[in-house]
């Protein structure tokens, strides 16, 4: 059993600008095609940590980029996974 | 884990239908191949007069009903359109043209290279150096701009064209052409090419297959998910070839192909570089028609046009090889798209620069 955090991004220019601007920071991270339980287009998402979301959410957004959504998969083998959208309050 | 195992099932699927259809009757080496499908349409409804590749394929319309019906029922059709439709035109006629030149689409040169057809070598790292030009500007900020939800109806507009299609090709009227010799006079038989579409929208709706976005994830973010899609047809092709004795190794003398050298790197450097730019490959393009997106719709209506273009104009390669016009083209092409290219970054950043210019003085 696995669970990851996720973030979406409108545009493959932001999900670019996201990885530059967490290049530098102390968090793990790494940068996927969207997956499919989330959405089915083909963007990049990045997957993260679910401890260090807030943080990270935080931080791109001070770089003011623009960002699409956050999602917690758990990831049980072979079954489809379950998706939870987290939403933030502004 | 569970995308990865779908995602090579999905590819492999591709490869061994591919080779069913050459069995059955489709030209060698082009069980798939969108571009050249896509012109055998245009050709079908006489927008161009090239008489030996004239035939409504119903791959193609296989694939977008496929993705179409798997869309509505997994509630991912989505009608949306409007991010710049006259540059999404022009892309779909630049990737055709730079697949008219090399003589197929991306999954066309994966088969052909299971085929054993070598041209396709030397057009693979055009095609990723193409894809790399791409990734340039997409880490520039390239984009066509965020598309807009629409009435249902525009998306609707792809699928039921797909119907009509079919329509037309069973009907038979006296204006729809049919090469009587050529790649156009050869299919495999409707059922078959028309369920191969169906099944492989399907699977390429669920998995998002795609043969740009496989090399662009790689060399943006080192991802490899879309490639093992894209080595699993090349694997199980590569395998139905040898075990049908459809694996003929060589430069002379392929099938629907020719070996000047520089024009397939190039040509397919073209098809990689338009492809980023529009999102998608051709065979994607066809996919997200049928999940509603009138962008995608505009783009393959482009490659349509674009395959007009290209032999109503004598431009478009063949076993002869390419003529000093169709040479033209493709340069011509690269300098479009570096227009297209750098055009939408500096829009970008000039718009975002008034952003938050605008940001600091509120």
């Amino acid at each position: 059993m696995a669970e990851s955090c996720y973030i979406t991004f409108p545009t493959t220019y932001y999900a670019i600008r996201a990885e530059s601007v967490l290049k530098t920071q102390p968090y793990s991270f790494k940068m996927i095609p969207v997956p499919r339980s989330i959405s089915s287009s083909c963007g990049t998402a990045m997957r993260c940590h679910c401890e260090d979301l807030a943080a990270i959410r935080e931080i791109l957004l001070q770089n003011s980029l623009e960002l699409e959504g956050f999602y917690r998969l758990e990831e049980i083998g072979l079954r489809v996974p379950e998706v939870e959208e987290i939403h933030f309050d502004q | 884990m569970r995308d990865r195992l779908f995602i090579i099932i999905a590819g492999a699927v591709v490869g061994l239908l591919a080779v069913i259809l050459v069995m059955q009757g489709n030209p060698v080496n082009m069980g798939f191949c969108i571009a050249c499908f896509i012109r055998d349409i245009a050709g079908g409804l006489g927008l161009h007069r090239a008489a030996v590749v004239q035939f409504l394929r119903p791959e193609i319309m296989g694939l977008v009903i496929g993705a179409f019906i798997t869309a509505l029922y997994v509630r991912e059709f989505k009608a949306t359109g409007g991010s710049s439709p006259v540059l999404r035109f022009a892309l779909g006629m630049l990737m055709m043209a730079g697949a008219l030149i090399f003589l197929g689409c991306p999954l066309r040169m994966v088969l052909r290279l299971a085929g054993g057809d070598w041209n396709a070598l030397v057009a693979l790292p055009g095609y990723v150096v193409g894809v790399w030009l791409g990734t340039l500007f997409l880490r520039r900020g390239f984009t066509l701009g965020r598309s807009q939800e629409q009435s249902p109806v525009n998306g609707y507009a792809g699928p039921f064209l797909a119907v009509v299609l079919i329509i037309l090709l069973i009907a038979a009227p006296a204006f729809i052409f049919f090469s009587e010799e050529g790649p156009g006079s050869m299919s495999a038989p409707l059922i078959l090419t028309l369920g191969a579409g169906l099944l492989v929208g399907v699977l390429a709706q669920r998995t998002r297959l795609c043969t740009m976005g496989a090399i662009r994830d790689i060399l943006l973010f080192k991802d490899f998910h879309l490639f093992y899609g894209l080595a699993a047809i090349f694997v199980i092709a590569l395998i139905g070839n040898l075990f049908t004795g459809q694996f003929m190794p060589g430069f002379a003398g392929q099938p629907v192909a020719h070996s000047d050298s520089i024009w397939n790197f190039l040509g397919m450097t073209v098809v990689g570089l338009a492809a980023v730019l529009a999102g998608g490959c051709p065979m994607r393009q066809l996919i997200l028609t049928g999940e509603g997106q009138g962008d995608a719709l505009i783009t393959v209506f482009g490659m349509a046009a674009g395959a007009a273009f290209m032999h109503n104009f004598g431009l478009a390669g063949s076993p002869a090889g390419v003529s000093p016009a169709g040479q033209w083209i493709v340069i011509i092409s690269l300098v479009v798209l570096t227009v297209i290219g750098f055009g939408n970054t500096a829009i970008r950043s000039r718009s975002t620069a008034q952003n938050s210019e605008q940001a600091k003085a509120s």
